[in-house]
């Protein structure tokens, strides 16, 4: 380590030691957020075997339930996982198992998104759903099953592995490709706009969300036409289907071990990354001058995080299609306990993300509607977002104005 | 440099002569759009035109022959043939959309006066969202009988669209306590809003069974404007109820750019007259929505041209909506008869949204920025 | 006309900002609000404009307790300048101070050529017909204060209600918008405006009603008022009053802080 990374470190801590101190002295009293921390990772696990065990189809013959129903149900499902882990018995459970895994995975990757788009716009409100970027994603992908690859399956990569083995690279992946070029497209789009808008300076909320909404509501606009165009063609045909789990968001698709594999490797890495940024975002977070003049090359940083986030949201639209609100809502909350510091924070919005996910899936899933999950977390997300505009402004917080 | 206004940043003196270029545009548009036949896919051939023109023209003399009554439609398909009965029809699509069209523009343009923000469009605050929400509403009560229920239709869009904006408004106020009003705060809460009908819209479009109508109906169609007398009647009833109030009011609506303190010192109460620029600025539309679709862009972006156009009084601005929007309307529904995307030509909606995106993005980049 | 304000007391609803305020103004007088922040010069104002009632006691124009006037009424005799004011949208000044003529056009009437001559009079009397064609977001903050004190005029009232028009305005602009103020009492109007700056009352030779917090407000000349003591007691800060003769022999009278 040069002497001036050794400087330029020493600045980091010193600037953390002072950003955070009032927050780390009242914190430490409490010595709260590593325990935080460890709560939530120890409910994770335990609502992941919850998950598992509960019975998850109590809307079939539901007038025949009662109490010693679930019992049994729950008995039953125990009984039948470690029968499954221990190789004795082939059911559906072997691919629940990796399934909730995926669910945890992705909700973390969504929150974590949530938290790096707060962080490297500077703005409460930045968010995948809210800057139209999720939208630009399933416009991408639409456009591949329309004009480029005219035969393709509920969810391109999956069937790509597992059925169409002799098929070049670019018929699996392609629609993968064009996710991320649609994503990348409208961040692109939405910065440019906002930054004319704000003319120099910091991007003004108003900027942002204005051309989110008005990009956004583009390519809504522009699925609508193509979604129109495939009822009146071919309304039962497969591109109708692929447009509808990349619309509504679904983990109907993604259920292997394999699948586990695929999802999990660029997610991981990708918060790997992230994590690697934390005390650069904790500065960028509080002021691009002040990380500046400490010798930190601001916009490399930012173009990084905003950058992995998209591409992260973009794995996240191939396989499991849009899952708005998640990654808007989670950091508010997250940070509501464990506080602003992104050491604690990225973990903390992570375990928060899977937890909720986990149990709005199992929800889902209970009551029939896991096809529709992208659906039901925005229903959520939405409503609890209204709480937390209500919430930060009253308190006077968040001048995101 | 914005239109209208000279090097010095003076506006130039011919709101008049605009205004003449104006009509003569709309007057030039409005017979083109008749000359495309309603069951073509745009022009066939140039004689194709004349023969419409023709025929128009020709209604016309019929009803002078006829002493002045104007036929029935079945009277006139039974005389006259199927032809005749398509430029009537015709006539009176073009009709309706240019009627929608300024009632869109004139609510868009009272909306962004009570708020005070070039930005709180109808469209942004969450009143189209609602209107759609009936529409959802009444198509899973009805089907597709919808397409066929004016009055109803009315009342669960005018219902929806007054609750949504109720519904905002309210948040809005809570989350700004006791500090001033802020129409961000309506914005962010009317496109959360938004996004979740839509959400919930798309979940329907794809469960139901009559998925065709609801389609149709969300994104209007270009065959979707009903020409049955009762939804003629209905139009034009609200049309006179919402704009002569505004074209009596249009020098005194002034008084809303001002606040409340500033208003109420010039013997003016605005609260009222915001109450009432809302409940009708509403009505106007609904009646533009649900007569033409999901066209509600048309109220954001119009009062900015006209704005543009004419300056920012309130008496050259209701001329100015009114005239522009009728005329961004019919071209948009033009352009929708004239691309070949499907045996009824293309959605109107998405014409609109994708016509009037640039002249946004132009508008929020450009240099005035009085929306904050 | 005579505007007095007679042993009131002011508030928001039940929370009493001031009390015991009585003063009198008569047109072709210039009446100034002094007092440190908070002090309720707004509150006075929202209540001499009836947008507050009155807690106790009357405000009275000529002789009448205009308590059960209407807006309209109350219009023709007083017009208000709020502290700044920025429409939305930029509309042309002529058609800002044509605005003023909205009290006696009505709600659903439109302005007939008596109304235009008005303006084009408000607009000669404030000096500002260059500017008639400009539009009113890109002029300066004095020519705006300039152009809503017109905008006021064209309401052809008989007082004027001015809330700290030279707020944020810079020196010069500041001395402008002052002297045409004072240039109004002498074409038969009445000010009452708020002002922070204690030298204002000097240059305009007003009459001062000095608002305290705890204590009770003194009215009375600029030159009896805005003293040394009497400043100490409302600020809490050591001022002097310094008098001097300019080039031209005139007696004028400045405030000057010592730090």
């Amino acid at each position: 380590m040069s002497a001036l990374d050794a400087k330029i470190k020493f600045n980091i801590e010193a600037a953390e030691h002072e950003l955070f101190r009032d927050e780390n002295i009242r914190r430490k009293r409490r010595d709260s957020r590593a325990r935080t921390l460890t709560i939530l990772a120890v409910t994770g696990v335990v609502v992941y075997f919850i998950c598992l065990f509960l019975p998850d189809n109590i809307t079939v013959n539901a007038w025949q339930h009662n109490l010693a129903w679930y019992f049994e149900m729950t008995q039953k499902n125990i009984s039948v996982f470690f029968n499954t882990l221990a190789g004795r018995e082939v059911s559906s459970t072997r691919w629940h198992i990796s399934q909730y895994i995926i669910v945890a995975l992705v909700g973390a990757a969504l929150s974590v998104n949530g938290a790096v788009y707060q962080g490297a716009f500077r703005n409460a409100l930045a968010s995948p759903t809210t800057l139209g970027v999720q939208t630009g994603g399933v416009l991408g992908g639409t456009i591949y099953v329309l004009f480029v690859y005219r035969e393709p399956e509920m969810n391109a990569i999956t069937y790509a592995l597992e059925e169409a083995r002799n098929r070049s690279l670019f018929e699996r992946f392609g629609q993968a490709f064009f996710i991320m070029a649609g994503c990348f497209l409208m961040v692109a789009f939405v910065l440019f706009v906002a930054r004319r808008m704000s003319g120099g300076g910091r991007l003004s909320s108003i900027g942002l969300i204005l051309s989110g909404l008005v990009f956004g509501g583009a390519a809504g606009s522009a699925l609508g036409l193509i979604q129109y165009y495939l009822l009146m063609n071919d309304p039962e045909g497969s591109r109708t289907y692929a447009l509808r789990y990349m619309m509504m968001g679904t983990f109907d698709y993604v259920f292997t071990p394999l699948h586990l594999l695929l999802i999990g490797a660029p997610i991981v890495v990708c918060i790997a990354i992230v994590m690697l940024l934390r005390r650069k975002l904790n500065l960028l977070a509080f002021g691009e001058d002040e990380a500046r003049t400490m010798g930190i090359n601001v916009d490399v940083i930012r173009r990084i995080a905003i950058g992995v986030s998209t591409v992260l949201t973009a794995v996240i639209i191939s396989f499991c299609g849009m899952i708005g609100f998640i990654g808007f809502m989670v950091p508010h909350v997250a940070r509501r306990m464990v506080g602003p510091d992104f050491n604690y924070l990225i973990p903390g919005s992570a375990l928060l993300g899977a937890l909720i996910m986990m149990v709005v899936f199992h929800v889902g899933r209970a009551f029939g509607l896991a096809s529709t999950i992208g659906l039901m977390t925005s229903l959520v997300g939405g409503s609890i977002f209204m709480v937390i505009l209500v919430y930060y402004r009253r308190r006077g917080h968040a001048d995101w104005a | 440099m914005p239109i209208g206004l000279d090097a010095a940043g003076v506006p130039r003196n011919n709101h008049k002569r605009y205004m003449r270029l104006l009509l003569g545009g709309v007057l030039l548009l409005f017979a083109l759009s008749l000359c495309i036949r309603i069951a073509s896919r745009g022009f066939q051939s140039p004689a194709d035109v004349f023969k419409s023109l023709w025929l128009w023209a020709d209604i016309h003399i019929s009803r002078l022959t006829h002493g002045g009554a104007w036929l029935n439609r079945s009277a006139l398909m039974a005389e006259r043939g199927v032809g005749y009965y398509e430029a009537y029809g015709r006539l009176l699509i073009s009709g309706v959309t240019f009627v929608c069209g300024m009632l869109l523009a004139l609510a868009g343009s009272i909306f962004q006066s009570v708020f005070r923000n070039p930005m709180a469009a109808p469209s942004m605050l969450g009143v189209g969202t609602g209107i759609q929400a009936g529409l959802i509403v009444m198509a899973l009560t009805y089907g597709e009988a919808t397409l066929y229920m004016p009055l109803e239709k009315y009342t669960y869009c005018y219902a929806f669209a007054l609750t949504m904006l109720a519904l905002v408004m309210g948040v809005a106020k809570l989350s700004s306590g006791k500090r001033k009003f802020s129409v961000f705060d309506l914005l962010i809460v009317a496109a959360i809003v938004s996004q979740i009908i839509g959400g919930v819209t798309s979940y329907f479009v794809y469960g139901m069974d009559n998925s065709f109508a609801l389609v149709l109906q969300n994104l209007s169609n270009v065959l979707n404007v009903n020409t049955e007398p009762v939804s003629i009647a209905m139009l034009a009833a609200v049309t006179a109820l919402t704009v002569i109030p505004f074209f009596l009011m249009r020098f005194s609506f002034n008084a809303v750019c001002f606040d409340s303190d500033e208003s109420n010192s010039m013997g003016l109460n605005t609260r009222v007259v915001k109450f009432i620029s809302l409940v009708l600025g509403s009505l106007m539309m609904t009646a533009g929505m649900v007569h033409c679709g999901a066209v509600g862009m048309v109220s954001l972006i119009v009062p900015f041209i006209s704005r543009g156009l004419f300056g920012a009084e309130s008496r050259g601005l209701f001329w100015g909506n009114l005239l522009i929007g009728g005329l961004v309307l019919l071209l948009c529904r033009d352009i929708a008869f004239f691309v070949p995307f499907s045996v009824d030509g293309m959605p109107i909606g998405t014409v609109v949204d994708l016509v009037t995106l640039p002249v946004f993005v132009a508008v929020i980049t450009g240099r005035r920025r009085t929306w904050e | 006309m005579k505007l007095e304000i007679r042993n009131a007391a002011c508030g928001y609803g039940k929370v009493k900002v001031l009390e015991n305020i009585s003063f009198g103004v008569s047109t072709g007088e210039i009446c100034c609000l002094l007092g440190p922040n908070g002090v309720g010069k707004t509150t006075l104002f929202k209540t001499l404009l009836k947008l507050l009632p009155p807690l106790a006691g009357e405000v009275r124009i000529d002789g009448q307790n205009i308590a059960r006037w209407t807006a309209r009424k109350l219009a023709r005799y007083t017009a208000y300048v709020s502290q700044f004011h920025v429409p939305p949208f930029p509309y042309i000044v002529e058609d800002v101070v044509l605005l003023g003529r909205l009290n006696s056009v009505g709600y659903f009437g439109q302005p007939k050529q008596h109304d235009y001559d008005i303006r084009d009079k408000a607009l000669a009397d404030m000096g500002i017909e260059h500017l008639r064609r400009r539009v009113y977001t890109d002029i300066s903050g004095g020519e705006r204060q300039l152009v809503m004190i017109a905008r006021a005029l064209a309401q052809e009232p008989q007082m004027l209600v001015l809330d700290e028009p030279t707020a944020s305005l810079d020196y010069g602009n500041m001395v402008r918008v002052i002297s045409q103020v004072k240039a109004l009492t002498t074409k038969g109007y009445g000010v009452i405006m708020t002002t922070h700056s204690p030298d204002q009352t000097f240059m305009t030779d007003a009459k001062v009603v000095l608002l305290m917090k705890n204590a009770p407000a003194i009215c009375g000349g600029a030159a009896d008022v805005v003293t040394k003591k009497n400043l100490k007691d409302a600020y809490g800060v050591d001022v002097n009053v310094v008098e001097f003769a300019d080039a031209n022999g005139r007696i004028a009278r400045v405030c000057a802080p010592t730090l």
